[in-house]
Parts: structure tokens; C-alpha cells; sequence
């Protein structure tokens, strides 16, 4: 049962990576909820290898483990200050990049930056894109609109001296 | 600009570099934990179907021979009572949170109209100046779905505990022990002590940067307990873990001497229960004001540190806390259902007293209405 699964993660893991690393745009998160998601599939083994789309089902859910590890880690920062008499002031701090490109990612809502991992590492089409997140397919294609805009911008300003 | 077409970013994308791939024996291990943990809420299944047989049985034969659940060892938490016909039933929030498949549920409001009286809160106008920015977020739909996903199980467990020592109204030091299920802070950057045969591990990142000491360790039953205390020696820890005895879902510390002189003993602090549904926070950059209200049940006391001091907010008992950057932070409930948080850097007789106007305003209060700044759904 462990091959099989070795044998899937090997197969699906660069997809799935750099899917969730567009996704949630930050590497190291995304490191530690891919991680966490395939794990999740090899508890529930042999199931996820039924799965129609386990590319969306990963990202979806290490989607999902870095929104409640933010919300919770947050929470729990907001706790361990107040202890600690250090109230949370305006805080939302991004971690810098050189890269153009991906900070232009980083800067996408999450919800532009999910699609265009879907589009543009997984290969979904705008309908299963749709299927997947609950959203009418024209959310979709506006919504990767303007994504594309906004990259080709970011990769404008980096070409240009 | 002509926007990228579709194979240009493709590539553009794939040029993108990430990170590394978890090594497959982590994810074996990490898989283990989360089959043990389903396996548990199976056992506590068993438990009560057991206890649903034998009870009646023992009381209509009248032999004597009663069943008798053993009493919890220290350390070790009763099984969480699971009924009925669900086979997964984590005793806690977080994990019942973790086991929904992706949800979206934080919604930002519209405006001061969509926060319930109880937690639209503001100062007195004569008191501060009118806050530069407003906001608040509704929550509720994470608690609906959680409460959905799990409605054959019986309500999720706030197994935590606070411990208050405290000397002529200024607390000396608190003792938090919860239990948390897969919810781990502590990380790689740790150092670990025994107690018997429990290894506990002690953060030395977030939890030093505090100046707290954050340790968890794990029981024989496959939970995960978590300890945050402003202050601790490693002994009073070990002694801690070791005679620490659950009673259902209440955390029995009275075997541990640092509990002895204690101030206040705390059941059920909130801090493993849902989160807030609102919270509102309304903040004035002119004078560096804060104030923000959420609606959860977590204790005040949750709020205190060493330093901190009981103080009277409007005949409201409050918690008043310096923090590291010069301001002060006061934390009181208003009402049974709202609990809230005035920080700025001010005098704290004077927090005190800003503290003491905040009321309930109307849903078109000009000052709300002006500063409130709805944000884009994430």
C-alpha cells in the first residue's frame, strides 16, 4: 500500500507544490501544507487514489491547512502578546521578494492567485475551476483576467532597465 | 499592456522556484498521528456503547457487579463520550475545524449596522477623538458548518484550565493548560524535559520571544496538551504533568504544589472553544487608541500576565496590562456576551477613564459610519 502511495506522491508532488506554492504565496508555507495534505491522503489510503481530481483535493486542502494555520496562528500570537502585555498593532507584514513575478503573485487575492494555480500549473479548464471553488465560470474568466494583467505588469517592470 | 496569453505565464509560472518535498517517511508518521486520532474517537465509540449496556444491565440483575469506569491516570484524559453513529468525533474545535473540507466562511461587514448591539461598542465623544478606521468580520458560518459536519457527535470539549496567583489585586503568574488536540505551536526550535514517560517539549521561539513558557506534550490517549505560563521552572513543570488528573472534561490541578496558593482556579477558560463570531475594532490614529469587541466566551483572565492589575472599569471588574511598546491594554467584559480590549498609549488613569464611556451606539453613529472601512472578502 506504501509503494503505491510513494509511487503517487513522486508522480503528483511537483504539480501540487508549485500549485500551492502559487496558491498561498509563500514557499515555506506552502512546503509544510503540501506536506501536510499528502499526509492526510495516506491516512485515508487507498482513497485518495479514487479521487476524480486529487491535484484539486491536495491543493484545495493545503489551501484550507494554511488559511486555518494563519487564522489559528494568529489567534494564538494575539494570545501569547497579550500575556505577554505586547498588544497586536497593524501588523500584515510580506515577506520581500526579489523576484518580480513572484511578488507579483503574492500580491494577488488569494482567491485570483487559487485560480490562477488551477489554470496555469494544474491545467484545469475555467469550467472545473468554476466546479471546484463553487463560482460561475464567468468569476472565473474575469477573475483570471485581471490576474493576467496584473503578472504581465509585474513582468513589464522586471524587463524593463 | 498586453496581458500574458495562456502558455507565456504557463512557463513564466513554472520558472517560479518552491520549496522542498517532505521526505515520505514524514508523511508516514504524520498519517500515523492522524490515523491514531481516528482510531481514538472509535474507541470512545466503544466506550459508550459498552457503558450504554452494561449500566442498564447491572441495575436490572441487581448482582452487585457493576461496571466502574477505572479513574483517569494523571495525565491522562477520560475518553471523549462519543454517541451515535458518526465515526469520526475530535473532541475539539480546532480538529472538528481541520476535518471539514475547505470552507470560506469569514465574512467582512458592510457596515455597523450588521454587528449586534452587544459589540458595537465606541467611546464617548468627549472622551477621544473619533476613530480613523472601523471594521468587523462575522464568523458565524464557520460555526454553523462545524456544527453541521459534526451534529451526531456530542459538543466539542473546552478541556483547558487557568491557574491565577496574585498578591493584593496584581497577578503574580498564570498557569494555562488546555488540551488542543492536533493543534500544535511547538516546533523544531525546542528543548525537551521526561516527566516518567512523557517527553515535554518546550518552545524556545515564539513562546521566549513573549517572555512565556510555552510547552506541550503528548498523553497516553494521543492528545496533545499545551501549557502557557509567564513563568515556570522546569521542575514545577515536570511536577505539573505528573500528577495532573482529568475528571470528564475538567482539568484537576490540585496535586500540583504551585497550585496550592492560588488565586483563582479557572474550568473551561474558552480558549478551546469556538472562536469569536464577531469581532470589531476601531481604532483612532490620532490618539493611538484601540478598542476592539469580540463576542466569545474565552475568560478575561485569559488576558493577564505577570503585572497585571484588577482594576474597576465603571463598576466592571477589568484586567489592566502594560505592554513592551509603553501603552496599556485593559481588558473587561461590558456585557455577559462581549468582551472588550481598549489598548492605546496613554496614561492609564486615563484608559481607565476613556474605558469607562464605552457603550452601546446606535447602527448609524456618524463616527462609525464615517471611519467604517469594509474590506474585500479574502
Amino acid at each position: 500500500m506504501d509503494e503505491d502511495f510513494a509511487d503517487w506522491y513522486t508522480a503528483l508532488r511537483p504539480r501540487v507544490l508549485r500549485a500551492v506554492t502559487i496558491a498561498v504565496g509563500d514557499r515555506d508555507l506552502a512546503e509544510e501544507a503540501t506536506a501536510e495534505a499528502f499526509a492526510r491522503a495516506l491516512a485515508r489510503w487507498p482513497a485518495g487514489a479514487a479521487l476524480d481530481s486529487p491535484v484539486t483535493w491536495l491543493l484545495k486542502v493545503a489551501v484550507n491547512e494554511v488559511r486555518t494555520r494563519w487564522r489559528r496562528g494568529r489567534l494564538e500570537r494575539r494570545h501569547l502578546q497579550r500575556l505577554a502585555a505586547e498588544p497586536e498593532r497593524h501588523t500584515p507584514a510580506a515577506e520581500p521578494r526579489d523576484d518580480a513575478l513572484w511578488a507579483a503573485v503574492a500580491a494577488l487575492p488569494e482567491r485570483s492567485r487559487q485560480m490562477v494555480a488551477m489554470r496555469y500549473v494544474l491545467d484545469l479548464a475555467e469550467h472545473e475551476i468554476a466546479a471546484a471553488l463553487g463560482v460561475t465560470r464567468g468569476t472565473v474568466a474575469s477573475t483570471l483576467s485581471r490576474a493576467r494583467q496584473q503578472l504581465a505588469t509585474a513582468i513589464t517592470r522586471e524587463e524593463t532597465p | 499592456m498586453t496581458p500574458f496569453d495562456d502558455d507565456e505565464l504557463a512557463r513564466a509560472l513554472a520558472r517560479v522556484p518552491v520549496g522542498a518535498y517532505a521526505p515520505l517517511g514524514r508523511l508516514q508518521g504524520r498519517a500515523r498521528q492522524l490515523q491514531v486520532r481516528r482510531r481514538l474517537a472509535g474507541t470512545g465509540i466503544a466506550l459508550a456503547a459498552a457503558l450504554a449496556v452494561a449500566i442498564p444491565s447491572a441495575l436490572a440483575f441487581g448482582d452487585g457487579d457493576v461496571f466502574t469506569p477505572a479513574p483517569p491516570a494523571g495525565g491522562t484524559p477520560g475518553p471523549f463520550p462519543t454517541e451515535g453513529f458518526q465515526t469520526e468525533c475530535p473532541a475539539t474545535y480546532g480538529d472538528r475545524l481541520d476535518a471539514i473540507e475547505p470552507i470560506e466562511t469569514l465574512v467582512h461587514l458592510a457596515g455597523p449596522d450588521a454587528l449586534p448591539p452587544s459589540v458595537r461598542l465606541l467611546w464617548d465623544e468627549s472622551a477621544a477623538p473619533a476613530p480613523s478606521t472601523a471594521s468587523g468580520t462575522d464568523n458565524s458560518q464557520e460555526t454553523d458548518a462545524v456544527g453541521a459536519a459534526f451534529a451526531m457527535c456530542p459538543a466539542s470539549w473546552d478541556q483547558s484550565v487557568l491557574v491565577v496567583q496574585s498578591a493584593d489585586g496584581v497577578i503574580e503568574r498564570t498557569v494555562h493548560v488546555a488540551a488542543v488536540g492536533d493543534q500544535r505551536l511547538v516546533g523544531d526550535e525546542r528543548r525537551e524535559l521526561e516527566a516518567g514517560s512523557t517527553r515535554i517539549r518546550i518552545d524556545t521561539e515564539i513562546g521566549e520571544q513573549a517572555g512565556l513558557l510555552l510547552a506541550e506534550w503528548d498523553d497516553a490517549e494521543g492528545m496533545t496538551w499545551r501549557l502557557t505560563s509567564s513563568s515556570m521552572s522546569d521542575d514545577e513543570l515536570v511536577e505539573l504533568v505528573q500528577t495532573m488528573v482529568t475528571e470528564g472534561d475538567e482539568i484537576d490541578l490540585s496535586g500540583w504544589s504551585g497550585a496550592q496558593d492560588a488565586e483563582q482556579v479557572i474550568q473551561h477558560t474558552g480558549a478551546g472553544d469556538r472562536p469569536a463570531t464577531y469581532v470589531y475594532t476601531a481604532f483612532a490614529e490620532q490618539a493611538q487608541l484601540q478598542l476592539t469587541v469580540t463576542d466569545d466566551n474565552r475568560t478575561r483572565w485569559l488576558d493577564a500576565g505577570a503585572g497585571t492589575r484588577e482594576v474597576d472599569v465603571a463598576g466592571v471588574p477589568g484586567l489592566l496590562s502594560e505592554d513592551a511598546a509603553g501603552g496599556w491594554t485593559l481588558v473587561w467584559q461590558p456585557d455577559p456576551a462581549s468582551t472588550a480590549m481598549l489598548n492605546g498609549v496613554v496614561d492609564p488613569e486615563e484608559l481607565l477613564a476613556i474605558a469607562a464611556t464605552v457603550g452601546r451606539v446606535p447602527s448609524n453613529d456618524q463616527r462609525l459610519v464615517d471611519a467604517w472601512t469594509p474590506r474585500a472578502s479574502q
